[in-house]
Parts: structure tokens; sequence; C-alpha cells
């Protein structure tokens, strides 16, 4: 089934996903926000998403502990962890939990972009999903 | 794909490790023919630029000064090869100012030190006693090596991701444990460690040019951006400040300058004394 790339972004910065949001909705893609890692997991229980944009540091949750929730759930949603505090062993352990890329703030909407697309691509390799 | 650095305590140990992992790997192997292309692009004498990888420090030796302008135009080359991955370098003391990239391995490869001294006894014609304490003498001129030119003890396992000891290990199985360690996928490039590591190249680019009229700057780079701290008496700050981004202008990749001229204090009070 051909659908737009569905992509959660989720940073407890409001800032981030207001930004986020219509700069990764131009490229056509289907974006949801959330400042809340609950909110954003109860969502991905009850949806499928293609990309997982979550930060890593936040008051309830880690970005760790929702890559290895998404995993968990959904083996072929690719994750990308964004950080202010980057750090090697984060990043270290980010990327053997299964995590797709990591990237430090700030960042340039465009290079999320690039890091999307590159996910979207492998995705549609796999034949998992036809991004638009 | 991934970096790997191999340090050793041998110089041809750690160099027959680093080729048999570049090998195993299809990796390319980097190490001091490299110092060719360094004497070529800075000028500056290749067996100079032994020494100052290989020279303990000592009053009649080579100046810091000059080790540390050496070890600055090493450091420009050898990061500058890194940048394409797929590497496997060695001799070169990557070690000590690769620092904060995650897809970059650093093993630590110790020679069996028993068959070294034994090594050591029968080409000097010397005792085995003797020959080891010559061993220990060169183990510790490596640590005050190591803390002189970056200010590190490159025997600390600390500063390694793999420390292997063959006098336990066959050199092949430690061949093996590299590269089989570098094929995780927590070594894997990211976006951020990529960009660290275009970071630590900028960084030695930015202090190679500043070497020579400022050693003493401190010089960080952060997405392309370089910050240069510096102390200099009140009178001088303005042309200090305008002299460094006129020197760091050309330098590759900077996508903006940044200099912090503090006060120096020491030199305002030297200043008020004349």
């Amino acid at each position: 089934m051909v659908h737009a790339l569905r992509v959660l972004v989720l940073d407890d910065e409001p800032i981030v996903g207001r930004r986020l949001k219509p700069a990764l909705a131009k490229m056509g893609w289907e974006v949801e926000i959330f400042e809340d890692p609950r909110r954003a997991l109860e969502r991905l229980a009850e949806a499928e998403f293609d990309v997982v944009v979550t930060d890593i540091r936040m008051d309830e949750l880690t970005g760790i502990q929702v890559l290895e929730r998404v995993r968990e759930q959904s083996p072929r949603t690719r994750v990308i962890l964004i950080t202010g505090y980057a750090m090697m062993s984060v990043a270290r352990e980010a990327m053997q939990k299964g995590a797709f890329d990591f990237i430090a703030k700030p960042f340039r909407p465009e290079d999320l972009r690039a890091i999307i697309a590159r996910a979207a691509e492998e995705l549609s390799a796999e034949g998992a999903a036809s991004p638009t | 794909m991934s970096v790997v650095i191999v340090s050793s305590d041998s110089l041809v140990t750690g160099r027959e490790i680093a080729d048999a992992v570049a090998g195993r790997l299809g990796f390319r192997a980097v190490g001091r023919e490299l110092l060719g292309t360094v004497a070529e692009r800075f000028a500056v004498d290749e067996p100079r630029l032994v020494r100052s990888l290989d020279e303990d420090p000592s009053l009649l030796g080579m100046t810091s000064g000059a080790r540390a302008r050496c070890l600055a135009c090493i450091q420009c080359v050898v990061l500058d090869e890194l940048l394409s991955d797929d590497v496997v370098c060695h001799g070169l003391a990557a070690h000590l100012y690769v620092a904060g990239v995650s897809h970059v391995l650093k093993a630590r490869v110790l020679a069996d030190s028993e068959a070294m001294a034994r090594h050591l006894a029968e080409r000097r014609r010397v005792s085995l006693e003797k020959a080891q304490r010559v061993r220990s003498r060169q183990m510790t001129g490596r640590q005050r090596w190591s803390q002189a030119a970056f200010g590190r003890d490159e025997t600390d396992p600390s500063l390694y991701d793999l420390v292997i000891r063959l006098q336990q290990i066959e050199p092949e199985r430690a061949v093996g444990m590299i590269a089989d360690t570098v094929g995780e996928r927590s070594f894997q490039p990211m976006t951020y460690s990529r960009s660290r590591m275009l970071d630590v190249a900028l960084e030695a680019r930015a202090r190679v040019a500043l070497i020579e009229r400022y050693p003493q700057a401190r010089v960080q780079a952060m997405h392309g951006r370089i910050t240069v701290e510096i102390t200099s008496v009140k009178r001088h700050q303005q042309s200090v400040a305008s002299s460094i981004e006129q020197l760091l202008s050309s330098v590759e990749g900077a996508e903006g300058v940044e200099v912090h001229v503090l006060d120096d204090f020491i030199g305002e009070a030297i200043d008020s004394f004349r």
C-alpha cells in the first residue's frame, strides 16, 4: 500500500516541534509532534510510524527508553535520536540498541530531512513502505 | 564504515597488528609513511617529524614548541586521512588526539614484554636483566612523552576501547578481536560521529594555522565553527583578535570564527612595572 511517510517527533522543548513540523511536512510526510513521552508512546502503541525522531534527555523517559520500546513494538520503524548533550557513550549505546542515526543539536532542518530521507529509502528498499 | 587506531608499546608489533587488521577488514593501513606527505605539505624535515613522535622530553632534546609544531602538522594530515573511513591507523599517535568520535575504535596492543626483553638482550648483547631495565626506561619515557605532548598518559587503559596483551593472546586472535569489535553496530558511523570527526579535523587545521604566531591559543570547533581562546594585554587585544581571524579566514571547512581574547593579568602587571 502506498502511503505518505509517517513521522513522529518527540521533544519536550515545544520550540523543536514547532520548527520541525512545517520543515518536515513540506516534504509531503505526515508529521505528528509530541512533547510528552508517555503520550507519544500511547500513540506509538495505536499506530505504526515509519520514522520516530526523539530527543534523548527528557524528564519522564529517556530517548534510549523510547528507542527500546519502539524496537520492541515495531522493529521496522527507524528511530533517530537527537540531543543537545551529545556524548560518545550515549551515541554508541543508541547505535548498539538499533538507532538508525544520532544527531547533535543544533542541527539544520535540512540535515534531519536528509537523514529521514535515507531512512525512507531503506524502508522503501525493504518494500515495507512506499514513501512519497 | 569505521576507523581503527592501533596503539602499542612496540612500534613493530603495532604495525604488524594494524596491517593484519587492515587486511582482514579490507581497510587501508595508514602509518609512518604518511610523514612524507606531512613533510612535503608543511615544509618540515621528515626526521624532525619522527623525532617529535619518538623522542622523550629532555633538556638537550627537541624544544616543546618545536615538538608542538611538528605534532600539529602531523595531526592535521592524519585527521584528513581519517575522514575517509575504512582506515587502520598506527604509529602516528592518533590515539591521543582523536577523542569523542564514536566510530573510531581505539585498540592498545601490548607486546610480549618477556620476548621483547629477550630480543633486546640478544640485539645489544647485554644480560636479560639489563634489557628489562632498558625496556622499563623506554616505557617510562613514552609515558613522559605522551604527557608532555598531549597531556595524557598513553598507558592509561581508559583511553582505549580494547586493550590486548599479546603475552596471553596470539596475534592472530588479537587481530580477530579488533576486527570483530569494530564490526559491532556501536562503532558504525552516524551523523553525530561524522560531524564530530569533521570538527576534530577542523580544529587541527586551525591549530596549524595559528601555531607559529599564537602557540598558546586554545582552539575548539563545533558544527564547523571555530572558537579560539587566548590571553593578551588590553592594548593588543583588538589586533590579536583581527590577526587570528585573518589567519583562520582561509582554513578549509570553517563556517565561522569566534575569537575570545581574555585579559592577560600577568602581562598587564609586567607592563605596569616598565
